[in-house]
Order: C-alpha cells, then sequence, then structure tokens
C-alpha cells in the first residue's frame, strides 16, 4: 500500500513538472517584459519585432547587410548558421526548442552581443520585448 | 648444368617481407594520417632484421654471413674482373652483393631505431616514450629521414646490381629469389636440393600475421561514434566555461595552440573579437585568462604545441591559429577544394577533419578528410 502510495504521489510529480517546464522559458520572458516595461517600455508588439527581426542594416566595417536571420537563418524553427565561423545554431522558436529563452542572463548577453554586431548600438527595452513577443509564439 | 637449390624458404620469404615492410614504410612515411602503418611496417622490419641476423649464423647454406661476407681485396678482385672472361660466377651472394646486404640490414636497423627515437620524443608513444624531449625527437627525425634517403639510394645500387648480374649471368636473380633455384653444377659440397627449412618459415609467416591482426583488431570494434584513434591525445586540461564561452560561437581552441601572448591579447581586445564585441564579465575574462595562462603553447609539452612556438618570430603574436607558420605548413598541401567542401567551410572549422579538436587532440590518426 505504502509503495502504491509512492509510486502515485511520483507519478503524480512527474506529470505535474511536465506540465510546468514548459511554462518555465515563458515565466522567464514575462519577467523580461516587466523589467523592459520598468525601463519605460510598452505595448509590446510581436508585428514590429518581426519587422526588426528582418530587417537590414548596413554595417560600417565592410558596407555589407546585416540581419537577425543572417545567423539565424530564415526560418527560427530549424538551426541558424554562425555567419562567420558557420557554427550551428539552435532554433530560435520555443517550440522547436524548449530550452530558448530560460535564462535572463543569457537573453541579455546575446541581446548585447548581437545588437551590437547588427545594428552597431544596443538595443532598447522596447525594441527587446518587441523581439521576445515575436519570438515567443513562433 | 642443373638446378641448385640456392636460397632456402625463409631466406626467400625474409627478403620479399622485407622489401614489402620498407616500401610500405617508405610510402606511409609522410602522411600522419597513416603514422599507425608506418609504426607497422617499420617495426615489421625491425622483426624480419632480428631475425635474418640469426638466420645468417644458424641458417642454410647460402644465407649464413660467413658464406658471402667477403674482405676488401675480394670485393676489389670482383669489381675488376667483373666484365672480363676472367669473372667467377658465385652461386650466392657475390662480394659485392654481400656488401650491399650488409649495408641495407644495417640502415633498416638503424632507421628502425632512429624511428622508435621520434615516435617517443615528438609524439610521447612507444618503448623510448617519456625520456627523450621534442627536440630530440625532431633531431632524430632528421636523422631518420637522411637514413631513409640514403636507404632509397641502396635501393637503387642493389636493384642494379641485380639487373647487371642477370644480364651477365643470363639468369634472372629476383625470379631465383621466389623459386630458390640457380643453374650451377652439383659437387664439391653443392648440393642439388638444399634444405628448405619450411618451420622457421612457417613461424615467421604466424607471427606476422599476428602483428597485422594486433593493429587491425583494435578497428573492427570502431564505428563513427566510438572511432579507434592508435594515438590518443596527452591528457590536456579542459574548462567547461572555456568549451561553453569559447564554444558557443566557434570551435573553443584548445589554449595549447597558442602562445600565452596571443590569449593575453586576445582577451585584452575582446570588445573587438574578429569584430564582434564579446562583452565578457571581468570575473568570466580571469577565470579563461587564467586557464590559457596555464595550458598555452608554452606550458604544455607536446609537438604541436612545440612547433607552433618555433614558427613564430620573436614578438609576433597571432590571433588567428592559421597564422602561425607551423599552422601553414601544416596545410599547405591541402587544395582550395578542401576549404571550399560542403562539410568544412573555411578553415575554422578543425572539427570537420580533426576529429578530436573539440578536446585539442590533433593527434595523428584522429585526422580524415571529410568526403
Amino acid at each position: 500500500m505504502r509503495r502504491a502510495i509512492r509510486i502515485l504521489t511520483g507519478t503524480a510529480l512527474a506529470v505535474l513538472s511536465a506540465i510546468v517546464a514548459p511554462q518555465v522559458g515563458a515565466d522567464t520572458i514575462d519577467e523580461r517584459l516587466a523589467a523592459y516595461q520598468a525601463e519605460g517600455a510598452a505595448n509590446f508588439s510581436a508585428e514590429r519585432g518581426k519587422e526588426m527581426w528582418f530587417r537590414e542594416f548596413t554595417a560600417s566595417e565592410d558596407g555589407k547587410g546585416r540581419r537577425c536571420t543572417s545567423c539565424h537563418g530564415d526560418n527560427a524553427r530549424v538551426s541558424g548558421k554562425h555567419a562567420k565561423t558557420g557554427k550551428p545554431i539552435e532554433p530560435m522558436a520555443p517550440s522547436i526548442n524548449p530550452e530558448r529563452f530560460g535564462d535572463a542572463a543569457k537573453i541579455e548577453k546575446w541581446f548585447k552581443r548581437n545588437c551590437k554586431w547588427t545594428l552597431e548600438r544596443e538595443c532598447t527595452a522596447q525594441e527587446k520585448g518587441d523581439f521576445l513577443s515575436y519570438l515567443r509564439q513562433l | 648444368m642443373t638446378l641448385i637449390r640456392v636460397w632456402d624458404l625463409p631466406t626467400r620469404m625474409f627478403h620479399w617481407l622485407f622489401a614489402a615492410a620498407c616500401t610500405v614504410a617508405w610510402v606511409t612515411g609522410d602522411d600522419a594520417r597513416y603514422t599507425e602503418w608506418h609504426l607497422f611496417s617499420g617495426y615489421s622490419a625491425l622483426g624480419l632484421l632480428g631475425f635474418r641476423l640469426v638466420w645468417g649464423v644458424v641458417g642454410g647454406r647460402y644465407a649464413r654471413f660467413t658464406q658471402f661476407v667477403r674482405g676488401p681485396a675480394a670485393l676489389a678482385a670482383h669489381l675488376r674482373t667483373l666484365f672480363t672472361p676472367r669473372r667467377h660466377r658465385h652461386l650466392g651472394h657475390n662480394p659485392a652483393g654481400g656488401w650491399a646486404v650488409l649495408l641495407l640490414l644495417a640502415l633498416v636497423g638503424l632507421l628502425g631505431l632512429s624511428g622508435i627515437a621520434v615516435l617517443g620524443g615528438e609524439e610521447g608513444f612507444g618503448p623510448l616514450a617519456g625520456t627523450l624531449s621534442i627536440a630530440q625527437g625532431v633531431a632524430f627525425h632528421r636523422l631518420h629521414e637522411g637514413l631513409a634517403w640514403a636507404l632509397l639510394g641502396m635501393v637503387g645500387l642493389h636493384l642494379s646490381g641485380v639487373a647487371l648480374e642477370s644480364l651477365l649471368q643470363r639468369e634472372s636473380l629476383p625470379l631465383a629469389m621466389v623459386s630458390g633455384n640457380k643453374r650451377g653444377e652439383a659437387g664439391a659440397g653443392v648440393a642439388v636440393s638444399g634444405r628448405n627449412y619450411p618451420l622457421p618459415a612457417l613461424i615467421m609467416l604466424l607471427v606476422i600475421i599476428l602483428f597485422a591482426a594486433s593493429y587491425l583488431w583494435p578497428h573492427l570494434g570502431a564505428s563513427e561514434e566510438q572511432p579507434y584513434y592508435p594515438f590518443p591525445a596527452p591528457s590536456l586540461s579542459q574548462s567547461a566555461l572555456w568549451q561553453q564561452s569559447c564554444g558557443e560561437c566557434h570551435l573553443a581552441y584548445h589554449p595549447s595552440l597558442l602562445p600565452q601572448r596571443s590569449w593575453e591579447q586576445m582577451f585584452a581586445t575582446q570588445q573587438d573579437h574578429f569584430d564582434e564585441e564579446l562583452g565578457l564579465g571581468e570575473e568570466e575574462v580571469a577565470t579563461l585568462l587564467a586557464h590559457a595562462r596555464a595550458n598555452s603553447a608554452e606550458q604544455v609539452v607536446r609537438e604541436l604545441s612545440w612547433r607552433t612556438l618555433r614558427s613564430l618570430d620573436v614578438g609576433e603574436t597571432p590571433l588567428r591559429i592559421t597564422e602561425t607558420g607551423y599552422w601553414k605548413q601544416a596545410h599547405a598541401e591541402l587544395g582550395e577544394a578542401v576549404w571550399r567542401h560542403d562539410k568544412v567551410r573555411g578553415q575554422l572549422n578543425c572539427a570537420a577533419c580533426h576529429r578530436d579538436a573539440e578536446q585539442g587532440g590533433f593527434m595523428n590518426g584522429a585526422m580524415r578528410l571529410p568526403r
């Protein structure tokens, strides 16, 4: 009897955590969006995020076009490829890659590094919120 | 005139296996991918040499050193009368051939011993591993190559002598080394059918087969997931942070591929890292730099690092591994097609060919050009 209870509670916990786990990334995104709002951003738009995700910027270095999709690829549901090194980059879409957007520090690290490369400046809180709003639904 | 058994079976088998071993060693010597088979053929030649030295004392009549090793006077007389009617026909080796045998055996012996010194010094493998420095290994490498050229020259002389003697005797000496028989007169201690000694020949064959099997065996158990590397890399120090921070955008090149000064400059200029602003935290940089300093090319005892350092000018601080002289030299023979290959795409992707690049191995035998 005791054993049966243990197995039952164990199974229940496993099922519960399986339901909760995919929400962790969502929580992190919500938490980031709240933080951006605290910085003055508002009314995040997936539409604006998408437009910017595909927009081309001209690099002052070589005059060539740079886009988010230069490395992440046009389809966020498949792997991208580092524009210079060719190293594969896991898909951006959380529906395909549940580990995406699970760590706030990582989100900020890569926003910083990649906005600097693509836009040659850091992204604003509004832009970051728009990006996350667009990418989370993919 | 009748056919006389001159070369017994072990002598003939030795001759052809020895020639095959030297040929394989010559062909595989220049390509690090085949180091394993270079060693197999080299050790085989050494083993065969050992057999021949013993057989030269206890073997068949014409295999014995006392039968064919003559002094300088006999050699001079042989060469002087070579093209005159007074020339003497030798059933076994003539005096010049006898000296060729001794020189060939000596050269292969020295080649084998110097090869073991190269293996111990440069690669850290074999019976001399740990007893020789890399610099000593490199010195022996030069000697080994010089001896190989000398052996090639000696083989050329040997073949010319065989051709000449075949013409003069009107009898194919290579064929005699296959059948064992030569034309001659029986009598005066010359038996028509000398002993053939099949047992020593059989033992020789068995030993070679077992030796070859010991090299082949591990390859049979290998797969794509668990490849077999005959020369595993030395235990190189790894860092999880290094693998993560560097490995996010490219192969986490092991610190032993560049000198300390390169790594110091790499992290000092991290805000302009090949056109990317890394934005690493102070603490992260400190940890990464400590790993780089402790495992830079100066710190790790391995041929790759030694040669990389040697190929740099004083004060030259490469940030790209591909800028080092040793990298260029090691990849000089690769054609453009390799770099354009779909699985390679440029010169950053070491792991496309060096299957142990992730851990910094870059060992002989772990390299394969992609198909």
